[in-house]
């Protein structure tokens, strides 16, 4: 590789992680890019049915990329942990930042545009992943099927990067613990990004209870059923314990 | 500036497609970057049997950047459709280089390494939403 002939420059710090060893937990935050000097690496994620590899990264490959855009502010979406022996470079999020400062303005622009692209397709990779997992027989119960409720409802809600943006109008159709579906008028799509992975700031307005802010994420599969509309679905994402219980105690009532 | 006007600064050529017309194919040769001036673009990636589309680009995105990062990959992974008119400015591919090349040597490899993995990430994505669509 490329990488391997050119000369080795100081690196931030050198962890060794032994067998089966965490790096990073799902939901832990985190303000680290990580380098694979030695060894492999497992990524995986926590589901009802039981946990889920995604993704196993060998020498030389990097992860907790995303805390480049997000500055550690969202908590990690899948744990990561050590296969065999591992030799990590650990680098700060800061310190990669603060050398990207120096870089001249399009080359910061298309780095952060590969990391969010990067991202984007990380997601969609890893819903279509557990999908098909979930098919295969590994999550013979569907976790979220029974737990789905019918709910016609207005849901404003935004784009999450721009919190100046004004409020759009969503029709709810349903709501599970995990996700909400809901019809949006084409006219809006025109005007808002609402590709897979986009990230919305939304307002569930429950009856008798101020609105619940939430995240959500729009997953693949949009489905267009009506004429004008196009059904998205959102993936709740960051929810806190309390939404959660909301949200819950909602689809149950 | 904002990044469409910074983007915009290094246009060198303009070119115009009509709707439906291939912008560039999978497969085909060219270290070139794109932004979108007018128009949209959908992005398709071939799979086992047809083609999954992956994206809609419009005004503001920029098409084979991860190139730039990974000059090592010179054939497109994607192929780039014209849904209507559309416009595309062609970058000066020196500039970029010679920005690129200032780039702090740890940095530029790190993106690299992930321009490299967008890629594969791609295609194992596409691979994985044509069989959906065909279990369905």
């Amino acid at each position: 590789m490329l990488t391997k002939n050119q000369k080795k420059l100081p690196p931030n710090q050198i962890v060794k992680y032994s067998p089966g060893q965490l790096i990073f937990k799902e939901g832990d935050y985190g303000a680290s890019v990580y380098r694979v000097a030695k060894g492999k690496i497992r990524i995986s994620k926590e589901l009802q049915w039981g946990k889920v590899v995604i993704n196993e990264l060998g020498e030389e490959e990097i992860f907790g990329e995303m805390t480049l855009i997000d500055g550690g502010i969202a908590p990690h979406s899948n744990s990561a942990e050590a296969m065999g022996e591992v030799v990590l470079e650990i680098r700060h999020t800061l310190s990669i930042m603060e050398d990207f400062q120096a870089a001249s303005p399009i080359v910061r622009i298309f780095a952060e545009r590969l990391i969010r692209k990067l991202a984007r397709t990380n997601l969609i990779y890893e819903r279509l992943f557990i999908q098909q997992q979930e098919k295969k027989g590994n999550g013979a119960t569907s976790p979220r099927e029974d737990l789905r409720k019918s709910w016609e409802s207005i849901c404003k809600y935004r784009p999450l990067r721009g919190h100046t943006a004004r409020l759009l109008d969503g029709f709810v159709q349903e709501i599970g613990p995990e996700d909400i579906r809901i019809m949006v008028a084409e006219h809006i799509l025109l005007q808002v990004d609402h590709s897979p992975g986009s990230k919305f700031e939304m307002f569930l307005n429950f009856p008798d209870e101020d609105p619940l802010m939430v995240h959500g994420e729009i997953l693949p599969g949009a489905r267009g059923d009506t004429p004008g509309y196009r059904a998205f679905g959102f993936q709740f994402i960051h929810l806190t314990e309390s939404a959660r219980k909301k949200i819950e105690s909602f689809i149950s009532r | 500036m904002n990044e469409f006007e910074i983007i915009n600064n290094y246009v060198k050529v303009r070119r115009s497609f009509g709707s439906g017309e291939n912008v560039f194919q999978e497969n085909e040769e060219s270290g070139e970057v794109f932004i979108i001036l007018e128009g949209q673009i959908r992005i398709k990636k071939a799979a086992s049997s047809g083609r999954v589309a992956v994206a809609r680009l419009k005004k503001g995105d920029v098409l084979g950047e991860a190139r730039l990062f990974d000059p090592a990959s010179e054939r497109r992974s994607v192929t780039a459709v014209a849904e209507g008119e559309v416009v595309v400015g062609l970058l000066d591919h020196h500039r970029l280089t010679t920005d690129l090349n200032a780039l702090d040597p740890r940095l530029r490899s790190m993106m690299r390494i992930l321009a490299r993995r967008l890629r594969s990430i791609t295609a194992e994505t596409a691979s994985l939403a044509r069989q959906s669509e065909e279990n369905q």
